[in-house]
């Protein structure tokens, strides 16, 4: 009996045991393994195993896996994992996150790499957002804008707007009970960021310490109250649904017009027996698109700037190797590979190999008149808490603008001041 | 007095499908005189566990709840600051706290009634059913407990789909309209719970059904018989013979019940990815997860009060039950 117990006492000290034993392989100097932290489906497959056969031919014994990852994981998901003993090495940060993972000591400050990266070649909007207290934590990835798609088949004779006015009434007129007219799910708040800059509301601003949002602005309301007209008479879309997978209603023929970042186009001609099936022969077949227009004629609304960065975490077992990784994510040959397939380049040098497509063309008038989030590490809890969206759905469903957008307002402010 | 405590609530904490009545013959008292050391070596296993699963993390929750710890600490590696009870005060003074806290314990008692009642019922269902039919029931209710929740969860937000889902579909169908075009059912909290409620449910119930088919084969049968030969009516022997056989089975699975249903985190949040709006749906368990980023002093604050929560509940229930037991 007593020899049993002390089996017992011995298996349970080794499963205790056993958690200690994983993680942090690879640590030796020659050899190893590094991990790439990718978000979602936009990184081309190409640009991956480019990434991964550059490096492993460069570090000899060393071998880089690219993990994907979802942008619902950029936030907890990510925070706990950066600041483990089992960190990954490099990771993919959404331009508007950046700083606030900067602030919290998870991303290793470079800017004493910055030259021998090529520093002044970046894209100016993405450093920007890179860089935090003076210190660049991130090089820029690629940005993206949002442009709105269509198709002749739908569209007909409806000549393609010139004002957002005319978007909007373009989009009244071609919405039926089972089309929308413009694609407008409730959650969608890069979408409805448009709508409030073209009026020349704001999301927040900053006088000294304090910050002002400006949803409840005069031109915050008249941007919202064109939004919610949009919501209730112009989409079928889900009140609180979100912006994920646009393709789907696209190609079912469910909408005129898709207002979506210029990457969609992959997901819309994706071979129909694929294992996210687009609609190359349908709808797909002859896929346009244009940049959202402004208030007057020959003018653009102002766009989301998309975008992402790639940073190295401070918990990165092999930082050496993970910086190494990180001159081949900002080497020319990389960045083109992006561009070939429509993604602006993090480096401007690069952007001479984007296609030379109506779809590009498109994105690039876009992204001309940009706007990004407020550049404040708290920026990130404003998104956390989903705060604009919860508006927007409430908004969606035909509420008063004027106390939602207040409400929002106050709800903003107490995070960036707070 | 402690002691005596301390024994007998301890004894419920299993499914235990041992009829009650039969009192075990106190021994105790004669073995804590040899202090033996195999009970404690026997015991070691879930000791070592049990302090390195539970007892660390919660001695650190409490102790986290009581400073300001962010990330920043850890990766800078400074020391937090003790703040005393400002995050206990930040949390009960959020205009949010009472809503969520109503809807968790709200929640908590639908759920766990209609899985005890359903599980009981479909139990009962089982005693009378033929072998191959009892055999399809089992197999279904397996599926559904087996069944991870996450993935369950994605399913069941696919049936409601606005857009493709198959309700939307079947109600228009049913009816020979279009009223049910884009209807939402997850923009309405109260239709977020309602959906929530099944998804649940329908989970739950395998649990429950199983364990008191467990316990009403245990019923002898001899004194059902007995009471039926004295006129007792199918309700009344059901009342008076094999509830007092169920009870401590009932028990336990009251209390696991009520546990699992106060701490639902998994349907919740995924349900809530799906569409809906987080704030007006939060239970205790997505509203620590949504507050700030590494904001760790106010979410081992909330943790800490739904421990005292849970084990005020769960007390309650044993000690109720033990008291009867009794008499």
């Amino acid at each position: 009996m007593r020899k049993l117990g002390i089996v017992a006492l011995g298996a349970a000290a080794a499963l205790t045991l056993a958690g200690c034993g994983t993680g942090g392989g690879g640590e030796s100097a020659d050899g190893g393994e590094i991990t790439v932290w990718v978000v979602g489906t936009d990184t081309p497959d190409d640009a991956r195993t480019y990434l991964k056969d550059t490096f492993e031919a460069e570090n000899e014994g060393w071998t880089l896996t690219v993990e994907e990852k979802t942008w619902a994981d950029v936030s907890d998901t990510y925070a706990a994992a950066l600041q483990s003993n089992d960190s990954p090495d490099v990771v993919e940060v959404g331009n508007t996150q950046t700083a606030s993972f900067a602030d919290q000591g998870l991303f290793l400050p470079i800017t004493d790499l910055r030259d021998d990266l090529g520093g002044d070649d970046f894209l100016p909007g993405l450093e920007e957002s890179a860089t935090y207290d003076g210190e660049l934590y991130a090089v820029p990835y690629y940005a993206g804008g949002r442009i709105v798609f269509y198709s002749q088949q739908v569209l007909g004779d409806t000549p393609l707007p010139t004002t957002l006015d005319e978007y909007v009434a373009a989009g009244k007129a071609l919405k039926t009970d089972t089309r929308s007219g413009i694609w407008a799910p409730g959650r969608d708040w890069y979408n409805a960021l448009p709508y409030v800059w073209a009026h020349g509301g704001f999301i927040a601003e900053q006088d000294g310490d304090e910050w002002t949002a400006g949803f409840s602005s005069e031109g915050g309301i008249e941007g919202l109250t064109q939004l919610q007209d949009v919501y209730l008479t112009a989409s079928i879309a889900a009140k609180d649904g979100d912006e994920t997978d646009p393709q789907v209603p696209f190609c079912a023929g469910e909408t005129a017009f898709l207002s979506a970042p210029a990457w969609v186009q992959w997901s819309i001609t994706a071979p129909a027996d694929a294992e996210a099936p687009g609609c190359p022969d349908t709808f797909g077949s002859d896929l346009g698109a244009f940049p959202l227009p402004g208030l007057e004629a020959g003018e653009t609304a102002p766009i989301f700037a998309g975008g992402s960065n790639m940073a190295v975490a401070t918990k990165s077992a092999n930082p050496e190797q993970a910086k190494a990784a990180l001159a081949i994510i900002t080497s020319s040959e990389y960045q083109e590979i992006m561009a070939e397939n429509g993604l602006t380049p993090g480096i401007i040098s690069a952007a001479a190999a984007l296609p030379d497509t109506e779809i590009a063309k498109a994105q690039a008038t876009a992204l001309e008149n940009s706007k990004v989030t407020p550049t404040t590490p708290k920026w990130a809890e404003v998104e956390a808490a989903q705060i604009i969206q919860e508006a927007l759905v409430k908004i969606a469903q035909g509420g008063d603008v004027a106390t939602i957008a207040a409400e929002l307002d106050a709800q903003i402010e107490e995070i960036l001041n707070g | 007095m402690s002691a005596t405590l301390t024994e007998p609530d301890a004894a419920p904490r299993t499914p235990s499908s041992r009829p009650p009545g039969i009192p075990g013959t106190t021994s105790a008292g004669r073995r804590r005189k040899r202090q033996p050391i195999t009970p404690w070596l026997l015991l070691a296993p879930s000791i070592v566990l049990l302090g390195v699963m539970v007892v660390y993390p919660s001695i650190v929750m409490v102790i986290n709840s009581f400073t300001n710890l962010e990330i920043k600490n850890k990766m800078l590696g400074t020391p937090a600051d003790f703040v005393g009870f400002d995050n206990y005060i930040e949390v009960f003074t959020k205009s949010d706290f009472p809503a969520v806290l109503a809807r968790s314990l709200g929640l908590m008692v639908v759920l766990t009634a209609l899985i005890i009642v359903g599980g009981m019922l479909i139990a009962l269902l089982m005693t009378k059913l033929a072998k191959g039919w009892r055999l399809l029931v089992s197999i279904g209710l397996l599926l559904a407990w087996a069944m991870p929740p996450l993935s369950a969860t994605v399913v069941w937000g696919w049936i409601f789909d606005t857009q493709y889902g198959l309700v939307n579909w079947f109600l228009n169908t049913l009816t020979g309209t279009n009223d049910f075009n884009s209807h939402s059912w997850l923009i309405d909290p109260w239709s977020f719970m309602m959906v929530l409620t099944i998804i649940i449910v329908w989970q739950g119930i395998p649990f429950a059904a199983f364990t008191f088919y467990a316990g009403l084969s245990q019923v002898p049968d001899e004194v059902l018989e007995a009471s039926q030969l004295d006129g007792a009516n199918a309700r009344q022997r059901f009342r008076l013979i094999v509830m007092p056989y169920l009870r401590n089975v009932v028990t336990a699975v009251l209390v696991l019940e009520t546990i699992w249903n106060l701490r639902i985190f998994t349907q919740v949040y995924a349900l809530q990815q799906q569409g809906g709006i987080a704030s007006e749906t939060n239970v205790l368990g997505t509203y620590l997860f949504r507050q700030g980023l590494g904001e760790f002093g106010v979410t081992a604050a909330i943790g800490v009060f739904m421990v005292i929560l849970l084990m005020g509940i769960s007390y309650f229930n044993v000690r109720n039950t033990l008291k009867e037991e009794e008499l």
